[in-house]
């Protein structure tokens, strides 16, 4: 995963992207993602997509998209909101969540849901918030 | 004394004659021989009335055993003649799917053999193609390199506004987001979207100012070699091949 991560760096950084990555130590604790992400030393999108490049998971751009409500059973608001992530489809007990990170915590939602499977799709972190706001309004 | 010998025990009286008491005797008693006689007549006659009812009973048994057996015997006929023409249609449905089966071996023998011509013609006309790039004729005023030829390209409709764009293969984000800002630089596109990236294949979602022969813009325009395997008035799909150096 930090390799994936790094990779997807290196390809912002060839990108002209990542001007200032000295500040990723300045920020213990938190996410590398977030940080280039809250600087804006790099877009939304684009580090998005790297991730599903490096990954080899899918990317779904989340513009337009409605929230099912229903889906928010499985996946309660408050994890979803902590871990960046938006339930999108629940079909023949696989459920496909968009998630802003490569690694989201959703083991409460594996605990409870033992035999659910869980299909992770890369989407910009910008857009789960967005649509997650639309949930909460 | 008995009923067989009623004289037997008679005396003669000393005036010619039996006594009369003994005469009376002898009378009581074939009375008495008489009604037993009545009574065993009575019993026999009742014993004759019972065994012939029950003889009655047995001959209606009888004859309804013999009716039964009428029956039983047209029944087994009636049986036996479906089961005969039972016999005659299963081999008549037995030979009619026997021919059916033939006419259809002869069909796929037809098949297997258009299916030989085409796929030696397929061959043929492989064969055919990859001869002349194997060993192209130098050409000095030749066109530029274009694996796909701008004729069969623009062979498409006038798109509407709204388009959606499957392209591939993008193996990095740099490819991708060059095509991306590509087709945002083109005059017709006023906004673009990457809806979905799976597999090395991007869906980008174009927002046009008009209508217009978005394809032709592409290929004219775009720093690629496309081809276009499919065109639909809302939706295309390309192969993108990134454009050769010039030598």
């Amino acid at each position: 995963m930090i390799a994936t991560v790094e990779s997807a760096l290196d390809d912002l950084r060839e990108l002209g992207l990542l001007a200032l990555l000295d500040v990723l130590t300045g920020r213990p604790g938190e996410r590398p993602e977030d940080v280039l992400l809250d600087l804006k030393l790099v877009d939304d999108h684009a580090l998005a997509l790297a991730f599903a490049i490096r990954s080899g998971r899918p990317y779904a751009g989340l513009q337009g998209v409605v929230p099912d409500h229903r889906l928010f059973l499985y996946v309660p608001l408050h994890v979803a909101q902590r871990e960046r992530i938006l339930p999108l489809a629940l079909a023949d007990s696989c459920l496909t969540l968009a998630s802003a990170y490569l690694d989201p915590d959703v083991s409460s939602v594996e605990e409870r849901f033992p035999t659910m499977q869980l299909e992770l799709v890369v989407s910009p972190r910008v857009e789960v918030l967005e649509a997650l706001q639309r949930v909460g309004a | 004394m008995s009923a067989a010998d009623p004289h037997h025990a008679l005396r003669r009286a000393l005036v010619g004659g039996y006594r009369v008491a003994d005469v009376e005797v002898a009378l009581a008693q074939l009375d008495l021989a008489l009604a037993h006689a009545r009574i065993d007549l009575d019993s026999a006659e009742r014993r004759l009335a019972v065994l012939e009812r029950v003889g009655a009973e047995q001959r209606a048994c009888l004859e309804e055993a013999r009716q039964a057996a009428n029956q039983s015997a047209q029944t087994q006929l009636e049986l036996e003649r479906e089961h005969d023409e039972a016999t005659r249609a299963a081999q008549q449905r037995i030979e009619s799917a026997g021919a059916a089966a033939a006419r259809d071996r002869e069909t796929v023998e037809r098949l297997q053999i258009t299916h030989e011509r085409l796929a030696h013609t397929v061959r043929q006309l492989t064969r055919d193609f990859d001869e002349p790039t194997a060993a192209p004729e130098p050409t000095p005023a030749a066109a530029p390199v274009l694996a796909f030829p701008p004729q069969a390209i623009r062979a498409t409709a006038v798109t509407g506004t709204d388009v959606e764009l499957d392209a591939g293969p993008f193996n990095d984000l740099a490819s991708l987001t060059a095509f991306e800002r590509s087709l945002a630089e083109l005059p017709p596109v006023a906004a673009v979207y990457i809806r979905r990236y799976e597999a090395k294949r991007a869906t980008l979602e174009l927002q046009l100012h008009q209508p217009s022969d978005l394809i032709q813009e592409m290929t004219t325009r775009l720093p690629y070699r496309l081809d276009v395997a499919t065109a639909d008035s809302d939706r295309i799909s390309v192969t993108v091949f990134p454009e050769a150096l010039p030598a």
